[in-house]
């Protein structure tokens, strides 16, 4: 016989000010099964755990129902409280009255009927909950870090001086990310190279971290802990350990005229080739798709100036498998073209630049070593117009949330357009002056009042070219709406940054969510900004959201904290809610068909096969089994199984079946 | 004919297998299924254009499941429902023998699954006028109209479960609507329990079924569920490209993630 007690908290006046607790209370002790029922101020105080404790041992209860809040903030808290009166800690069970009644509801006889109603489940539940033991899953010590932008660096860099192994895999072939391609940084303008090269190059050499560049995650599978990972390392032609970074091979290449992808275009490059000058590691690869030797069959001039020997025209992509405890995806963002602006003329106008580009051409190492130049025809531009907003905050676009980095970037483009072009004019389109955060708007004054940039609030309907020159029409809505016409030389458009290419396809290999423009989701907004839903794998920068550098930095701190954490102890401590196939006598030894149908759809890959045989040795069936130290308890395959053969420890079907009985006949 | 029962003499002659899964003469000329286990019996065996039942039902039945080989009279209808089986890790290559015959009834020879599967695709699904016509009827109503329509046309079953009986996708030893803790389907043949029973069943046959018409040959008071089941699969093969009855090796639509699928009703 069930001897259930039920605890009604107060929450202070989170719950008591909406719902009736001493009714609730009242109620919930005529439940049948329940022996005891109690209402209290704080539950979760010293003294109201203390009241759980007694309870249990005096009234010999057999489960406990605690009707507070949610149980992501307090189930571990009572369980504790079981576990300390000696009752198993899964024999507890929390009724949410507080986000699902007092913070939703008004006061009323109706409200106070719903938290009858969720205690009344839960106290049905409870009566057929089974005594559960933790299941312990030992840690791999090594992260992986997907990404070598400021964040992947910074998160390698952490986990790595905190004493353990890393795993970096970088798509292209140097790391440094968006950041290498920056002039100067706001709100400082101190160089960005200049403070990020040092961080790469301590990356390359510190002991713990594996680097792997022009490298992709092929697959992941596994869980918490013990994640086994392949990497795609791809073919980049040339032997690393040989190559000593001379760069005969790139002065020598015959291809010269290849748009170069760091330089946004804006300049060329060789067949073999690294990034920038800077690069980490400083090992060329030979892009394929251009190179003469792949497209002929003849050159090889590249290997013939080789000195050390290093050129592989027959290498081929390598799978690397690798085992990691946890994962941290860095893989930043991108920004959209200038094509995306069909009132902007399709990109086709080539002094319309974005951002991006922008950044490379105020870069002293960029196509143009630094000096401000109109891309059609050279021309120091003397009136130039930055865009702000384009493409975000614009719902008819599909971009409907703030950039973020663009208000502070534009402004510093600005002072270094006025740095660079002293009689120049700068105009700035903007919506909203966004400079929250440290010393942004002393920045952004200092544009203004300083280096003279002309702000003009208000949108832009359309630029067009006349005589050589960008008209651009605009409106300011400061000024009675007047229409603004400028006969600029050159615009910037500081466009929208969006999710990176091939974000999609990493979440579903990683399984993680995303949200639908693409960016990966955290566990919670506030209380968990840098975990996914998926344990162990955690996000830093701007694959989350638009961040700048310092934001980027801090969140992958956060995350090297956040896995240094994981990786204290040895073994991990998993909560046993887990599938299991259900187990009946002979013949049939389990009602399981066997038609493992469930096991694609397992995203942990914890669907096993099991023989039965006999004393003989011969097949008699083969059953699904769900491998415990695996499964996540996350149900897909309940869901699938057509004859009901799966059930979950602590959400059975009898479980949840009992919970909509008690809701329908109350 | 005589070359189906050469076929199946040699197969047990030979000891190849110990079973051949066929059709006999029943009674007022009427056809049945037939487990021939010699040779000599082999003479009894028939088939024509009365032979319509899908007997890959019976491969899961002990007569077969404890021989070491069987052979098997397979019309379009029953090599698809092989291959699906095999899909599903009911039976194995090894042990099956088809004896594949077209849907003009002709002979085919023995068929390995890998010919089953070029075979499966040539051969057409038997679906008659009415049905095109009904299937036409269900597709212009509304989703309420069609809602109606299938709780009208459910409120006849007395739940003898005979569609189940006769599907050959309906292996399951302990059937969900058995499952009595809890009970998730009602027992009793009322109107709403009888909706809840048939659209578990059609949930289950989803992106599963072989569309041989079984469940509603079978059905004493005529219920259109090969139509409810032809629907579904059409749903499956346009959204996710995936069609039963053709392939050997697992693609079940509803159990397996691709990239390119859809999924347009999360965006």
């Amino acid at each position: 016989m069930a001897r259930i007690g039920v605890f009604i908290c107060h929450c202070g006046e989170n719950i008591s000010a909406t719902v009736d607790c001493p009714k609730v209370s009242e109620v919930a002790a005529k439940f049948p099964g329940v022996a005891y029922s109690v209402d209290y101020k704080y539950m979760c105080s010293d003294p109201g755990q203390s009241l759980v404790v007694n309870a249990i041992k005096e009234h010999k209860l057999t489960g406990i129902v605690v009707s507070a809040c949610s149980p992501r903030m307090h189930e571990p808290t009572f369980r504790r409280a079981c576990a300390e009166a000696g009752l198993n800690p899964y024999l507890c069970e929390m009724a949410n009255i507080r986000e699902h009644c007092s913070w939703v509801h008004e006061k009323g006889d109706r409200t106070d009927q719903k938290a009858i109603d969720v205690v009344r489940m839960m106290v049905e539940k409870v009566k057929r909950n089974n005594a559960l033991m933790s299941i312990k899953v030992p840690v791999t010590k090594t992260a992986l870090v997907i990404g070598g932008g400021v964040a992947g660096i910074q998160a390698a860099l952490d986990i790595a001086n905190a004493g353990h192994k890393v795993v970096m895999v970088e798509r292209e072939p140097s790391i440094g990310g968006h950041m290498s391609q920056l002039s100067e940084t706001f709100p400082t303008l101190d160089c960005s190279q200049c403070i990020l090269t040092p961080r790469m190059v301590e990356v390359a050499q510190n002991p713990n971290i594996t680097l792997y560049t022009y490298a992709e995650v092929e697959s992941v599978e596994g869980f918490v802990g013990n994640f086994n990972v392949k990497i795609r390392k791809k073919a980049k032609s040339i032997d690393e350990t040989l190559c000593n970074g001379c760069g005969m091979c790139t002065t020598k290449c015959p291809q010269k005229k290849i748009p170069n992808e760091f330089e946004l275009g804006m300049g060329n490059r060789p067949a073999i080739y690294v990034p920038f000058p800077q690069a980490v590691p400083n090992v060329p690869v030979i892009d394929r798709l251009n190179c003469t030797y792949y497209k002929n069959g003849k050159c090889k001039i590249c290997e013939k100036f080789c000195q050390p020997k290093a050129i592989r025209f027959d290498q081929e992509d390598e799978i690397i498998e690798v085992a990691v405890g946890a994962i941290s995806i860095c893989t930043g963002f991108d920004v959209k073209k200038t094509d995306f602006f069909p009132e902007y003329g399709y990109g086709k106008h080539k002094d319309i630049i974005d951002g991006l580009q922008f950044e490379r051409m105020a870069s002293a190492s960029g196509p143009t070593l630094g000096a401000i130049r109109r891309p059609s025809d050279g021309a120091e531009p003397k009136k130039i117009v930055f865009v702000a907003c384009a493409g975000s905050r614009d719902p008819a676009k599909g971009i409907e949330y703030c950039s973020k980095i663009c208000c502070m970037y534009t402004a510093k483009h600005a002072i270094l357009y006025k740095h660079k072009v002293h009689d120049g004019t700068a105009y700035i389109f903007y919506m909203d002056i966004r400079a929250a955060g440290k010393n942004y708007d002393e920045f952004t004054r200092r544009a203004i009042e300083e280096d003279n940039a002309q702000y003009i609030r208000g949108r832009v309907s359309s630029i067009y070219e006349r005589d050589g020159k960008l008209i651009v029409i605009g409106t300011d809505t400061l000024m009675n709406h007047e229409t603004v016409e400028i006969e600029a030389d050159m615009v910037v458009l500081a466009t929208a940054g969006v999710a990176n290419q091939g974000a999609e396809e990493l979440a579903q290999k990683l399984h993680v969510s995303y949200d639908q423009h693409r960016f990966f989701s955290e566990a919670h907004p506030k209380l968990k900004p840098v975990e996914t839903n998926t344990a162990g794998i955690y996000l830093a920068g701007a694959c989350q959201s638009p961040k700048d550098i310092p934001e980027s930095v801090a969140a992958a701190s956060g995350v090297a904290g956040k896995i240094s954490c994981l990786f204290s102890s040895s073994e991990l401590t998993r909560e046993p809610l887990i599938a299991f196939v259900d187990r009946i006598a002979a013949p049939d030894y389990s009602s399981c068909t066997g038609c493992f149908l469930c096991q694609p759809v397992c995203p942990y890959n914890a669907i096993e096969k099991e023989d039965i045989k006999d004393r003989a040795g011969n097949l008699i069936k083969s059953l699904a089994y769900i491998n415990p130290g695996l499964c996540q308890g996350c149900g897909t395959c309940v869901a699938i199984c057509k004859s009901k053969s799966i059930d979950i420890d602590g959400y059975t079907n009898q479980q949840m079946y009992s919970e909509v009985d008690a809701l329908l006949n109350s | 004919m005589e070359e189906i029962k050469k076929i199946a003499r040699e197969l047990l002659a030979e000891n190849k297998v110990q079973v051949v899964l066929g059709f006999e003469k029943g009674t007022a000329n009427k056809v049945r299924p037939a487990f021939f286990t010699k040779a000599e019996d082999i003479d009894k065996l028939i088939y024509n254009e009365a032979c319509i039942h899908n007997i890959a039902l019976y491969l899961k039945k002990d007569t077969c499941q404890h021989a070491k080989g069987v052979a098997i009279t397979a019309t379009p209808n029953v090599v698809r429902s092989i291959l699906q089986l095999s899909a599903e890790n009911q039976i194995t290559e090894e042990k099956i023998h088809i004896i594949g015959i077209t849907h003009e009834g002709k002979c085919a020879g023995i068929l390995d699954f890998k010919a089953a599967e070029e075979f499966s695709k040539t051969q057409p699904k038997g679906l008659k006028p009415e049905d095109k016509a009904l299937i036409e009827k269900i597709q212009a109503m509304s989703l309420e109209e069609r809602f109606d329509y299938w709780v009208e046309a459910f409120s006849p079953c007395i739940k003898c479960y005979a569609c189940r009986a006769s599907c050959p996708m309906c292996y399951c030893g302990k059937c969900n609507v058995e499952t009595n803790n809890p009970q998730w389907i009602p027992v009793a043949s009322h109107k709403y329990g009888n909706v809840e029973w048939h659209m578990m069943r059609a949930m289950h046959l989803a992106g599963r079924c072989i569309n041989c018409g079984e469940c509603n040959r079978s059905c004493p008071v005529d219920i259109p569920l090969n139509i409810l089941s032809y629907m579904l699969s059409d749903f499956v093969l346009d959204e996710f490209d995936s069609e039963a009855g053709l392939n050997s090796v697992f693609t079940s639509a509803l159990s397996a993630y691709t990239v390119v699928d859809k999924e347009n009703f999360i965006k």
